[in-house]
């Protein structure tokens, strides 16, 4: 294989780890600039989605459209249960109170899973069988294809949402002021709990894509979720698009590390560049700072 | 004496005869309790000591001065990690700790000083992914055993053998003791005051003549060197360190024993180390519900105390004192 051929291979492959990431950023990004929530539990929302379908498709033999779809409406439910029932009574409103909630959700969520499915690998039915095309002199994974493309469909569907309906719309608003929202009739409370709904949803679509690639356990998404943080911080925490674009450059310049540089420190190089970008941009590529009033 | 009335309250380093109560008696207990309980309680008792040090400088960090760290335990690798390079390249005892104390503390000011830039999330995941960063530097670096992790020695210093562990456990309490001494004498002195200032109005401290990047950068340095010391520590006490040992869980603990023990006080970082080491000890007694037990716990301390337990400590003294008002 040609060295150009293996370039070309490790960017299809790392727009399809771009993807996964992007959803799980785009599920950060939206609750954060909405609820200042730094959301910890993302991750085991989605796998608690993951294994609903996993419960679907094999206990009940439900084809693929069916099984992914209701996994992405129970997901929706739990989180607009864990809006309902955790954050919105919470007495400690506080930026970091609310993170301390998540992580505790994250670790009771993970403990629930473990203690009901087992802490062993299951083996994820794909959408489709997985088959290697070659193109060219490159050979790509049907599968990561796929993914790549259901990652773009969704992204197109929340810009859709956001930018077209009501809901959308209200959604914007409150991220903008919740005060001023509230002061113009809008239901507050029913748009943040749509907020988390649809994070929710991102959260379980980022598993459920990712976990062909791995296999599902309670701690599946650890990696892809400590990614999309860095992806939403390289992006900005406030910009939808900079978490897109964080995702992918993430994705690809990981890709082009372990297979140019160093396979070992693959890992630790997500981190090195958000060090590198928060030192230049403070607030991320695409991101504003916060105006403070004294 | 729950509302400073005057500046000498401020200054005071035990606050009223209460406290100099339950300061003597947590301290008795401290001294006495190795003898009154089994071998395997006196090693949980180290680690409380232990994990109280981590507890005591997140508390300085997050608590003072406001700044957030997901990555705490990347400190306490580093300090554990160079305790044992030192010793092995035959430092004595108090030079290796002292070794391990000042390349955290360096480490500190390579993460303070980019984070002087960041504020909530993005110093939030910056700490994160330098905690991360470090486990996996470990797990690459075969001159410290990478992945299989190495092991530690327990000292002898001027004759004395501090293998047993009731011994490790008098040494532990004494290091740790004096540092928790110093942290709060530094509480209440004008540093102190200073880190408080940075963290309820920075802009209004800076004009006071506190230089935001100095504190800021001094937290993260006193910080990352009470952890370091707390590594130096802790490496002893479990005898055989792996990467995998300093994960990200270990980093959130941290996070939630100062958070649950009440955030902004230095005696609730002690009472939050207890809390969730001592959760932890009553959780491994039942496997595969401890996770989500814990999880619960935390969930239900900050939906119903804001403040911690130590900030509900507090409201209970002053319901008391003020009853029936």
């Amino acid at each position: 294989m040609s060295g150009l051929d293996q370039l070309a291979q490790a960017l299809v492959s790392g727009a399809s780890m771009g993807s996964v990431y992007a959803l799980v950023a785009l599920g950060l990004v939206l609750l954060y600039r909405t609820t200042r929530i730094l959301n910890f539990a993302h991750g085991d929302l989605g796998v608690a989605g993951t294994f609903v379908a996993y419960t679907l498709l094999t206990q009940l033999r439900l084809p693929f459209g069916l099984a992914f779809p209701l996994a992405l409406v129970a997901a929706a439910v739990i989180g607009m249960l864990v809006y309902l029932l955790l954050v919105r009574p919470a007495k400690n409103q506080t930026e970091l109170g609310l993170l301390i909630l998540t992580l505790g959700l994250a670790l009771a969520l993970g403990g629930l899973d473990a203690l009901v499915f087992g802490t062993d690998n299951k083996l994820v039915p794909t959408v489709v069988a997985d088959r290697i095309i070659r193109f060219g002199g490159v050979s790509l994974s049907l599968v990561s294809i796929v993914t790549s493309l259901l990652g773009v469909v969704l992204m197109l569907a929340l810009w859709a949402l956001l930018s077209f309906t009501k809901l959308g719309v209200a959604m914007r608003a409150v991220a903008q002021r919740e005060d001023v929202a509230e002061a113009m009739g809008l239901p507050v409370r029913t748009v943040l709990m749509a907020t988390w709904a649809a994070a929710a949803v991102l959260a379980a679509a980022a598993a459920l894509l990712f976990a062909p690639t791995t296999l599902l356990n309670p701690n599946m998404m650890l990696d892809p979720l400590s990614k999309g943080f860095v992806a939403a911080v390289i992006g900005g925490m406030n910009s939808l698009p900079g978490a897109v674009v964080g995702a992918y450059i993430l994705g690809v310049l990981e890709l082009l590390v372990g297979l140019y540089v160093s396979l070992e420190f693959k890992a630790s190089f997500a981190f090195l560049v958000v060090v590198i970008v928060l030192v230049l941009r403070p607030h991320g590529l695409l991101g504003r700072a916060d105006v403070k009033r004294v | 004496m729950l509302f400073r009335e005057r500046y000498e309250h401020e200054l005071r380093l035990v606050r009223g005869s209460q406290a100099w109560v339950v300061a003597g008696l947590a301290g008795a207990l401290l001294l006495a309790l190795p003898f009154l309980v089994k071998g395997y309680l006196v090693y949980n008792m180290t680690l409380f000591l232990v994990y109280a040090l981590v507890a005591l400088s997140l508390s300085v960090l997050v608590g003072l001065t406001g700044q957030v760290s997901l990555g705490h335990a990347g400190f306490l690798a580093a300090g554990a990690y160079v305790f044992v390079l030192a010793t092995q390249h035959g430092l004595p005892y108090l030079l290796a700790v002292l070794a391990a104390v000042l390349v955290s503390a360096v480490l500190g000011v390579v993460i303070g000083v980019p984070s002087l830039r960041l504020e909530g999330p993005y110093l939030a995941i910056a700490t994160l992914g330098f905690g991360l960063a470090v486990q996996q530097i470990l797990t690459n670096w075969r001159l410290v055993g990478a992945s299989r992790g190495t092991l530690v020695d327990r000292p002898v210093i001027l004759g004395i053998d501090f293998y047993g562990d009731r011994a490790y456990y008098y040494l532990v309490l004494a290091l740790a003791g004096f540092v928790t001494w110093m942290l709060f004498n530094l509480e209440r002195s004008h540093v102190g005051r200073a880190f408080r200032a940075t963290r309820d109005a920075d802009l209004a401290a800076q004009m006071s003549g506190i230089g935001l990047a100095r504190y800021k950068t001094l937290a993260f340095v006193i910080s990352a060197a009470v952890a370091g010391l707390a590594g130096a520590l802790y490496g002893p006490l479990v005898g055989y360190i792996t990467p995998e040992g300093f994960n990200l869980l270990l980093s959130i603990k941290f996070l939630l024993m100062t958070v649950v023990g009440g955030l902004g006080f230095l005696p609730g970082a002690l009472l939050g180390a207890g809390f969730i080491t001592g959760l932890d000890l009553v959780l491994s007694t039942f496997r595969s519900w401890s996770q989500l037990t814990f999880g619960a716990v935390v969930i239900a301390v900050m939906m119903l105390e804001p403040a911690g337990l130590y900030g509900r400590w507090l409201k209970i003294k002053q319901f008391w004192k003020s009853w029936p008002l």
